[in-house]
């Protein structure tokens, strides 16, 4: 939730999308800008290593623009990279299993990689240790919707396959187990 | 606490304070590669222009040497398009630098040069037997990409080591 502005992630990527379909090359820069960080998240969410991410990323963007003309809903263009990024990745990392033998590199991390994630302030170690307690499903859409705005989590959640499946901006099933494992301990009192 | 219930009652701002901090974690320990936002901009750029992709045909000399990044041996690299070919010799300067002299062939007028590393780009022209010369270049992974003059459509090359 990196800004709290009232529209949301998508309805500002939807602006960009539509200024770019009408003619403003620069309007697609825009759109990189604001959703490389969410979809890089989304790739590592999903246990890719750092050159199938950055490969998944790229397919994502270069598909949006071959397929620009055949996307009706411009708010639906975050979900839309979401998805794609997240398909991107799991053909990559099929295709990489088949021939385990490849650089090292461009292997996928044994899990959503919690361990290469450098945890430094008291607070950040004690949250961070109740997340990596969470299910991989459960942590993979928190990495993500940790980087989209609160209008978008019902957006993105669908777009992880893990709908909310109720209507409005409520918890969900995932940020409600962080929510009460973190209440659960008494340590965390003191944080916030 | 129960989370079932938890579950169905809207997010508040503990919530929405977690969430952030979620996200300052993976800011800091896994951060957007540095580039990436570049590289994507650049891959659309060269899809739009409808870039043709060069074919690395022949990598000379040290090749082993050269993938290590410790050569220091002048190599060859040859890369073949439809629109025109390069062939590029590389001579070592220093431990981060290396001198670029390219010859292009397959186009009679002038060509610009373009050396994308990481985020740095720089520049050349071709005179009028078609060479080039990038002094110094930067050494590390690099893609060239040549435009001919009076051309839309570009030639880009693999990203190489150098």
């Amino acid at each position: 939730m990196t800004e709290h502005t009232a529209e949301g992630l998508a309805t500002r990527a939807a602006g960009c999308f539509r200024a770019y379909v009408d003619g403003d090359a620069a309007a697609m820069d825009r759109l990189v800008d604001l959703l490389t960080p969410i979809l890089w998240h989304t790739a590592r969410a999903q246990g890719a290593g750092e050159a199938t991410a950055q490969d998944a990323v790229q397919t994502a963007w270069l598909r949006l623009v071959e397929r620009a003309g055949t996307i009706r809903e411009a708010q639906a263009v975050m979900g839309w990279l979401i998805v794609t990024v997240r398909r991107e990745c799991w053909r990559l990392q099929r295709a990489q299993s088949r021939t385990d033998h490849e650089l090292d590199e461009t292997r996928p991390d044994p899990r959503p990689d919690p361990a290469t994630v450098t945890v430094r302030h008291a607070e950040h170690i004690l949250l961070w240790s109740h997340v990596e307690k969470l299910d991989a499903r459960c942590q993979a859409l928190l990495r993500v919707i940790a980087f989209a705005d609160r209008p978008d989590y019902a957006a993105v959640s669908e777009a992880l396959k893990m709908p909310l499946g109720s209507i409005g901006p409520t918890r969900g099933r995932c940020l409600a187990k962080l929510r009460a494992s973190l209440t659960d301990d008494p340590a965390w009192g003191g944080a916030l | 606490m129960n989370p079932d219930h938890l579950a169905t009652q809207p997010l508040d701002d503990v919530d929405v304070h977690v969430l952030d901090t979620i996200a300052d974690i993976l800011r800091a320990g896994d951060p957007v590669p540095a580039g990436l936002v570049d590289e994507v901009k650049f891959a659309l750029t060269m899809q739009a222009l409808h870039a043709e992709v060069a074919e690395l045909q022949a990598l000379g000399v040290d090749t082993a040497a050269a993938r290590s990044a410790e050569y220091s041996h002048t190599q060859t690299l040859t890369f073949g398009a439809e629109a025109l070919s390069v062939m590029i010799t590389l001579s070592p300067l220093d431990d981060d630098t290396v001198r670029i002299d390219g010859w292009v062939t397959g186009h009679d007028g002038t060509v610009s040069i373009e050396l994308r590393a990481g985020t740095r780009t720089l520049g050349a022209t071709t005179d009028a037997d078609g060479r080039f010369i990038i002094d110094p270049a930067p050494r590390g992974l690099v893609r060239f990409v040549f435009t001919p003059e009076g051309e839309v459509r570009p030639v880009i090359t693999p990203t190489v080591e150098i």
